[in-house]
């Protein structure tokens, strides 16, 4: 029978043709067909883990983390579009002509992104199915203008860009975990429990070195400072001599100037760079009585003139510091072994990087003493050809307020994580620069400084002071300018046994030009305004 | 008695229905598997009843089944105020008319062509066609394009099965290629450069003059007709025979039937698993599309078991049908066993993608009481034929 044998052939080629095809798709494109409905049936969700907090030393916060809500918009779902429209023009700060052509676009748009719980609830008031939101972290900083150079700041996705908050952005950021859904078709998520899940882990919080106390005061004057002054800029820190830790580091720039001067830029230090040569002399055998001949305030190096303030005289060396004689340093100079000098200059921290935690900042730049000639090294005697950043010229200075040691700088005292202590930083021994004994005699003579030289104005209530200031004519156009100065001033106190070490800055002052009558005088509000916060402490001594 | 009917049919659709049972309970859940339960202890009924009734009764009766059937179709698609018009509701009970239209249309077949000795020429085809023609028109119009497209291959099988020669019926139904081809020049002009020299060594002056007039004329026509469509309908016809042209709409179910079929790999995500089905990507999920399920849930594994008994099934009745020797019975054998062949075809095709989507349900396991119970009336008789298979 042809018909049935026809027949049967056709039965048994289609089925051979279904089932070859069958074979192909489940075991061939098997994978293939599986990622697509896993594509179109699991929908991945990051959780964002809760940024740690960050506190001062005394556990007050100055950023924190707080839940809020991001608001958005699918027009596809709306009910009433003129409802939803006004509703929408009404709450938020976008203008009606914007909102309504967003609306008309039908697309999915952000309303109003970290908004609180307040303002949500009256965007849900509008009840509308278009509306919906997602939940979102906001970093909120108290005192933002005081610390903004310090902390820095997160971008929208709760990640650092600047500051503290870049560089801690690991430890503060914590762990986001996932959750897979399942999804239908027309977009309904709901949990799965075979799905794979990941729960967040909260950031750790961390508490800084920084007293917020002390920061408010520092910021207050150096704004008064820089409103009197009409600077490019003022800045100020308060060091803890005896460990290196930072107590305040304020920038009071320009408006929007949210740059950390005081770690990520460089310049000449002048004058308080003096401390170096001084140091040097006397590790060398001279003594604070040494008489030198100030030559009429003039000296002339390889036909490069010197000048002095005004004319000192013959002094002792005591002298010469505190009234910052230039003359005086160049002549003591002369007898440095050049490699020497700058080996002790290297041992104090400058051209190097002090490790401060912070992003951005600037070694500095020394010069190599085979590469000097007379004049060069003539003029590092008093802190030209150099470049340093505020923190490394103030960490010299602690190195002898506190006995010769060099310490690290630092800004975090302890990172927390939500239920253990993880890390407390110990102050970090970096080297013994000088032996102690040399470290006092050079307290001693920084005190006449501001006993009879530069520094009398920094002076209050007989308090022991040793300082330093300094007067750095700027480099404009490859020359130093006669009325573009950086003002600084440095100095620790009680002499003694130093609690507090606090350098300030004024970039371009233009009421004057001398670092004595600039600085000077904040220096004294400022330290006295920390005086009287411990004059408890200070009485019982 | 019992033991001269062929158990083999009796077990691959006793079989082959409880796994539809199966499936239907995890696509459509309880409340809809135990309408199918009763549906289909109240069809199975019906079929132990057909097989113990001879098989000549339903000689005398096709006239009056067919009758009424037809006269069912054209009641709702006059009196049917639901669209489509698919549906009679008696009670409540829906039933499908043009299930039993089917069924009827077979019998009325296998009544008209067991009548005539011989079949050769074109004029002996008039007759069947009409018969086949008048429901699939009625059903066409439904609309219910699904189920009209069966009419034509149970017409074409049977008739080649009761004696008409197979060139003949090739020739007679060329002029659907025609239509088809008449879309692209080229493919239309090798066409018929190729039907002309078939014609021509075929040596037939009828075959020749019907060939070409009837092939021209369609594929002339075919382009007027189609220009002078709007757009939309264009479109719609389109889609109906690529679904790609419509990607939201039926090229998602294909998509969609692909994606549960390769998904459930060799051996399936397990029973009441299928997250193609569960989160309701699939369309249709307990009828038309019930084989992608099954697909997803038991991988090639369960669909080689389901083909291998749809195949088997299908070899039993041909074989049943070469061996009956009543020329009525046998046709009728023949009619019932295109029908069943020819659904699961379609269905498993357009689940695979391999065809374009039309919505045929898959025989005994796809959800609908009246397509259970038509099928099942036809394996009773396909039985009770079985039963008295020797005599004439």
């Amino acid at each position: 029978m042809i018909r049935t044998k026809i027949l049967n052939f056709l039965l048994f080629f289609v089925s051979c043709v279904f089932f070859s095809y069958l074979f192909y798709v489940q075991c061939f494109r098997h994978h293939y067909y599986e990622k697509r409905a896993k594509q179109q049936h699991e929908r991945k969700f990051i959780l964002l883990g809760s940024r740690g907090n960050i506190y001062d030393r005394n556990g007050l916060p100055i950023a924190t983390s707080e839940q809020c809500y991001s608001v958005f918009c699918t027009p596809r779902y709306a009910v009433d579009m003129q409802k939803l429209t006004s509703g929408l023009s009404s709450i938020s700060s976008k203008s009606r002509g914007h909102i309504r052509q967003m609306i008309d676009k039908g697309e999915f748009f952000w309303v109003e992104m970290k908004v609180d719980k307040e303002q949500l609830d009256r965007y849900l008031a509008i009840d509308d199915p278009s509306i919906g939101y997602t939940h979102d972290l906001n970093r909120r900083y108290n005192m933002p203008d005081i610390f903004a150079s310090m902390i820095g700041r997160c971008g929208s996705d709760n990640r650092g860009i600047e500051g503290l908050e870049v560089q801690f952005d690991d430890i503060l950021s914590g762990e986001a975990g996932f959750a897979v859904y399942q999804k239908d078709p027309a977009g309904g998520v709901f949990p799965y429990h075979n799905y794979p899940e990941k729960e967040p882990q909260p950031g750790c919080d961390l508490y800084l070195t920084v007293d917020l106390q002390l920061q408010a005061i520092l910021h207050e004057k150096l704004k008064e400072c820089m409103e009197k002054e009409d600077a490019q800029l003022a800045a100020g820190l308060i060091i803890e001599p005896r460990t290196g830790n930072i107590l305040a580091m304020v920038n009071v720039g320009r408006e929007h100037d949210s740059r950390n001067h005081i770690i990520c830029d460089e310049f000449e230090p002048g004058s308080t760079f003096k401390l170096m040569p001084l140091t040097f002399a006397l590790m060398n055998g001279a003594r604070d009585t040494d008489r030198i001949d100030t030559e009429a305030g003039k000296i002339k190096v390889r036909g490069h003139m010197i000048n002095d303030y005004r004319d000192y005289g013959v002094v002792t060396l005591k002298q010469a510091v505190a009234h910052s004689s230039n003359v005086a340093m160049v002549k003591l100079s002369r007898e440095f072994d050049r490699e020497r000098f700058l080996l002790l200059v290297r041992d104090f921290g400058f051209g190097e990087i002090t490790g401060i935690e912070f992003p951005g900042e600037v070694r500095g730049r020394l010069p190599e003493a085979r590469k000097l000639n007379d004049v060069d090294f003539a003029t590092l005697a008093f802190g030209q050809g150099l470049t340093v950043n505020m923190l490394q010229l103030a960490m010299a200075y602690q190195t002898i307020a506190n006995g010769g040691v060099l310490y690290k700088p630092t800004l975090v005292a302890a990172v927390m994580s939500k239920q253990t202590k993880v890390h407390k930083s110990r102050p970090l021994r970096i080297r013994r620069a000088i032996d102690e004994s040399l470290a006092h005699r050079v307290t001693d003579i920084l005190c006449a400084v501001v006993d009879e030289g530069s520094g009398t104005a920094a002076a209050f209530n007989g308090v022991k002071i040793a300082g330093k200031t300094g007067t750095a004519q700027k480099v404009i156009n490859g020359s130093y300018s006669r009325t573009s100065v950086v003002a600084t001033f440095v100095g620790y106190f009680p002499a003694d046994d130093p609690d507090y070490l606090i350098m300030l800055m004024v970039d371009e002052p233009k009421s004057g030009y001398w670092a004595s009558t600039i600085v000077a005088p904040v220096f004294k509000e400022v330290a006295q305004s920390v005086y009287q916060m411990n004059s408890y402490r200070y009485a019982a001594k | 008695m019992f033991r001269k009917i062929d158990p083999s049919i009796v077990w691959t659709t006793g079989l082959l229905s409880l796994l539809g049972i199966m499936m239907i309970f995890s696509t459509a859940g309880y409340s809809i598997m135990t309408r199918q339960i009763i549906w289909l202890i109240f069809s199975l009924g019906v079929a132990l009843l057909f097989s113990r009734v001879s098989p000549r009764i339903w000689l005398n009766l096709s006239p009056a089944i067919y009758a009424i059937a037809v006269l069912l179709t054209l009641a709702i698609l006059l009196k049917g105020d639901i669209y489509p018009r698919r549906w009679i509701r008696i009670g409540d009970v829906s039933i499908q008319p043009s299930e039993f239209a089917k069924f009827a249309t077979v019998l009325m077949l296998a009544y008209y062509l067991a009548g005539k000795k011989r079949l050769s020429n074109f004029s002996d085809m008039v007759v069947p066609t009409l018969i086949a023609g008048l429901p699939a028109l009625l059903v066409f119009v439904e609309p219910d394009l699904g189920a009209a497209q069966i009419f034509l291959p149970i017409l074409i099988v049977m008739s080649y099965w009761a004696g008409m020669p197979g060139w003949k019926i090739l020739i007679l139904f060329s002029p659907i290629i025609s239509a088809i081809a008449s879309f692209s020049i080229y493919a239309w002009v090798a066409y018929m450069v190729i039907l002309m020299i078939f014609l021509y060594f075929r040596r037939q002056l009828t075959d020749l003059v019907y060939g070409f007039v009837s092939n021209t004329l369609t594929g002339l026509i075919m382009p007027l007709v189609w220009n002078s469509l709007k757009i939309y309908q264009q479109k719609r016809i389109l889609s109906f025979f690529s679904p790609w042209l419509d990607p939201r709409g039926m090229s998602w179910q294909i998509i969609q039937s692909k994606i549960a079929i390769g998904s459930g790999g060799i051996f399936g995500k397990g029973f009441l698993s299928g997250t193609q089905k569960k989160l309701e990507f699939l369309p249709e999920r307990h009828t038309d599309f019930i084989f992608s399920c099954l697909g997803e849930e038991f991988g090639l594994f369960g669909i080689i078991i389901v083909l291998t008994l749809y195949v088997y099934l299908v070899y039993r009745l041909l074989t049943l049908a070469k061996e009956t020797r009543n020329r009525f019975s046998s046709i009728l054998v023949c009619g019932f066993m295109t029908w069943i062949a020819y659904q699961t075809f379609i269905n498993i095709g357009v689940t695979m993608g391999l065809l374009p989507v039309t919505g045929v349900p898959l025989p005994f396991i796809s959800y609908g009481g009246s397509a259970l119970l038509s099928c099942f009336m036809a394996i009773g008789i396909c039985l009770s034929i079985s039963r008295v298979k020797m005599s004439y």
